[in-house]
């Protein structure tokens, strides 16, 4: 069976620049309006009144779908963190909130997460210098119709002292097996953690590490500018990238057989097995992509593996196989059945 | 004087401490209790600190670790500017503060302000005509007449 890639986001759906090691990049912009409280101070009332201001801006200025309340339930809501179009704070605060989605999956505006707006950006592989030009000439568009709140000194005012200034991260997705066997993550988590950034789990911000996903970006907003903090960022993710793509020479050099074992198992289990969860899954698909970087499997595309990864979590499968009733059994039997199909069928006839 | 000698050195004295209360006649005074001295004083300086628009004062920045409204940031500045500096950069000996170095809003935030203002009216207004409201139309009309005199002279200076 061979899945439609546009079952995916769009930034999934193509391996960028060294998608090797990088999986996606994604830019975000924090910001508030200066005619409203923060979060932590204004009513439901006020939160309602923030979200109808920026939907009248963005609806003129945009042609972005609209997600409000009525539409945001629990599945759905997880449905969007698991194609990391919303943080897992928009998913659990109590706040009236909303997100607008551009029609690729490329672009996500949330309103009343912990600002009242978070803009971001994602793209393909390492591709920070395509989104910083992207995701500026949206902030400009909006900046003129919305009355952000800024200050000389602070820069633009977050409702975080962490995020004041350029109100801006900058992050890469990095699939790093290859540290992580040769015991080596620990050593690069320190040095990128020293010299100021953030190493995070799938979903960000207190989130846990699975499949050897880590997401790497800049700690500090202000006192540079964004250029800086692009381009600080872009250099220590390139030296990362060289370390796992050593330490993965250096497996298949000194430890042919034992990797080649790991992930002819993984395959295994994959096309095999009757019952699968979803962490057990994307763990395996990890080390199967690591097996397809390193030349051991040729029959499976990355993208087949990048479509898996996002079928395979809950409320993704959930949608995909139009079933909110399942229980978690069934699921794990459902997900096992589809990886199956796939990875079999891509087998046969991918040549 | 106690084993280290240095109970001297404190700038608070017997004296004051009595009268509030923290140590009872007969007693010295012991770093613990000059410490905890100094973080009420303290406390109670961040708690009289509050931001006039949303109410929050800087006693609750801290608890909280946010802030209430955009006008938090020039009540709260003198205590801000260090503390930012704690936060924001690795290199804490550096001697500058940390401010702002990126990008500038391009439309003030007075005229945004109005142009939002205008845009919410223009919509009343629409509202009022279709529901035959004119009295309220009517003043609503006004009422924008007002701001956009206002954006003009704005402009203008
Ligand atoms: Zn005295
Ligand atoms: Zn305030």
């Amino acid at each position: 069976m061979k899945l439609d890639k546009n079952l995916i986001p769009g930034f999934l759906r193509e391996i960028g620049k060294d998608g090797d090691v990088c999986i996606s990049s994604r830019i975000r912009l924090a910001r508030n309006l200066e005619n409203h409280l923060f979060l932590l101070k204004a009513s439901l009332k006020e939160q309602e009144e923030i979200i109808e201001e920026i939907k009248e801006v963005i609806n003129r200025l945009n042609n972005f779908q609209f997600y409000g309340e009525e539409k945001l339930d629990e599945i759905f809501l997880n449905y969007l963190l698991e194609r990391y179009l919303v943080s897992p704070d928009f998913v659990l605060n109590k706040n009236k909130k909303g997100v607008f989605i551009d029609s690729e999956e490329k672009i996500s505006i949330m309103v009343n997460e912990e600002d009242h707006l978070r803009i971001q950006i994602l793209e393909g592989g390492f591709s920070l210098d395509e989104i910083f030009v992207r995701i500026n000439e949206l902030d400009d568009k909006l900046e003129k119709e919305l009355p952000y709140a800024f200050s000389e000194k602070f820069g633009f005012l977050t409702a975080c002292p962490t995020n004041l200034g350029t109100g801006m991260r900058a992050t890469v997705m990095l699939h790093l097996p290859g540290l992580i066997l040769t015991n080596e993550m620990e050593k690069a988590i320190k040095a990128a953690r020293s010299i100021g950034f953030l190493v995070r789990g799938i979903y960000g911000e207190g989130t846990k590490t699975i499949g050897s996903y880590f997401q790497i970006g800049n700690q500090f907003t202000i006192g540079m500018k964004e250029e800086e903090i692009v381009e600080n960022t872009k250099n220590l993710i390139a030296q990362i990238v060289n370390y796992e793509r050593k330490a993965r020479d250096y497996l298949l050099k000194n430890l042919k057989n034992e990797i080649e074992d790991r992930v002819w198992r993984a395959y295994g289990i994959l096309t095999n097995a009757i019952l699968l969860n979803s962490e057990e899954a994307i763990n395996l698909l990890s080390t199967l992509r690591l097996g397809v970087c390193l030349g051991i499997i040729t029959k499976i595309s990355l993208i087949t593996i990048n479509i898996l990864n996002i079928l395979v979590k809950r409320a993704n499968l959930i949608y995909y196989l139009k079933k909110k009733d399942l229980n978690e059994e069934e699921r794990d039997y459902r997900r096992a059945l589809l990886v199956k199909k796939v990875l079999k069928k891509t087998d046969e006839t991918n040549e | 004087m106690d084993e280290k000698g240095n109970k001297r050195e404190i700038a608070i004295c017997e004296e004051c401490a009595k009268k509030r209360g923290v140590l009872e006649s007969g007693k010295t005074l012991n770093i613990e209790e000059i410490l905890k001295i100094m973080l009420k004083a303290k406390e109670k300086e961040d708690k009289e600190l509050k931001c006039p628009r949303c109410l929050l004062t800087f006693y609750e920045f801290k608890k909280y670790g946010k802030f209430g409204c955009p006008d938090c940031f020039k009540a709260f500045e003198e205590k801000l500017i260090p503390f930012i500096k704690k936060i924001q950069t690795t290199i804490r000996e550096k001697e500058e503060e940390v401010f702002h170095k990126g990008k500038k809003v391009t439309v003030g935030v007075k005229r945004s302000l109005l142009l939002s203002e205008i845009k919410r009216l223009k919509m009343e207004l629409e509202k009022a005509i279709r529901e035959e409201d004119y009295e309220q139309a009517a003043k609503i009309r006004d009422m924008l007449k007002e701001k956009e005199e206002e954006l003009k002279k704005d402009e203008i200076g």
